[in-house]
């Protein structure tokens, strides 16, 4: 399947979604005025990948300095997804990578660490 | 109306707000609005902590703003969100060592009690039961209201040191203006 590719803006992170290599990764910040609208093709391009994956190693690297609220929703609702497919027997490693000169993105990886249960979500020193 | 334009920038300086807007709001009005803000504050000496609050708040209230106003400016060719600004007032002021939002936007009477019932239930709450009402918000679908996760105000909130003020200013049988401030 086609890899997803879509560039940043002010507001929007840069998401590079590899379907060849299993690496996918969100970096920048997220506050855009529609989520929704935003990240539907991003949740579609998921849905298709997730349903083709065997065993393959799939990374999931996540460098995310801002989120507004509603982002904060939708990447919950992201993990959910990986976690629902971990669930089922897919190999999925989330990392969430922050900068030791920004505190809370260390702290925002620990609040949806304690949201997780089976699915891993590794702290990384960027 | 020159004089009263003075009288009005006057009375925001004693009041110490250094940053207002009002009028139609956009997302990338809101965009700028932060990155001024941002470079304010570093020069200001504040820490990278308090920054990333205050824009937080920020970006909560604004989009706000943008998504609740009643008041609101559409292109009547174009009805698709991007163009249309919901119309408000954002103030960002420092009082002594203390950084302070405010927003004000016309509101439907009918979603008052509503709003009145969140926000005394968040100023009720301590940091870690905002955190656990975050958390659990979170996971659960939004409320029908709601154009975003129905987190805003919380978010708002946990990024507060004091309890969120507001007030309600009847303006006709439909509309009131809806002013709220944060203190961080």
């Amino acid at each position: 399947m086609d890899n997803l590719i879509i560039e940043a803006t002010k507001y929007t992170p840069k998401i590079v979604f590899d379907a060849g290599t299993h690496l996918l990764e969100i970096k920048g910040e997220t506050y855009p005025e529609n989520t929704a609208e935003f990240y539907a093709p991003v949740f579609k391009w998921l849905e298709e990948y997730i349903a083709k994956l065997q065993n393959e190693a799939v990374t999931v690297n996540l460098e995310i300095n801002y989120f507004n609220s509603s982002s904060s929703k939708v990447l919950m609702d992201m993990f959910d997804k990986f976690e629902a497919s971990v669930k089922e027997g897919k190999n999925i490693t989330l990392n969430w990578i922050y900068d030791k000169e920004n505190e809370s993105s260390f702290e925002y990886g620990e609040e949806f660490q304690e949201d997780l249960e089976v699915l891993q979500l590794n702290l990384v020193e960027k | 109306m020159l004089k009263k334009f003075h009288d009005i920038s006057d009375r925001f300086s004693e009041h110490d707000l250094f940053l207002t807007f009002s009028g139609p709001m956009s997302q990338d009005l809101m965009v700028e609005i932060g990155a001024i803000l941002k470079i304010k504050m570093k020069l200001e000496g504040a820490s990278f902590a308090t920054i990333l609050k205050v824009f937080s708040i920020l970006v909560e209230l604004n989009q706000n703003i943008i998504h609740y106003s009643a008041e609101k400016v559409t292109d009547l060719q174009n009805s698709k969100a991007e163009v249309s600004a919901g119309c408000g007032i954002i103030a960002i002021g420092k009082d002594e060592d203390r950084y302070i939002i405010l927003s004000g936007n016309m509101a439907r009477n009918r979603d008052k009690e509503r709003l009145v019932h969140k926000l005394k239930q968040l100023n009720g709450l301590n940091e870690e039961d905002l955190k656990k009402l975050y958390l659990e918000r979170r996971k659960l679908e939004p409320e029908k209201e709601s154009k975003g996760a129905g987190l805003g105000f919380i978010e708002v909130a946990r990024k507060t040191s004091q309890p969120l003020e507001y007030d309600f200013s009847n303006i006709d049988e439909q509309h009131s203006f809806f002013s709220l401030k944060a203190i961080i």
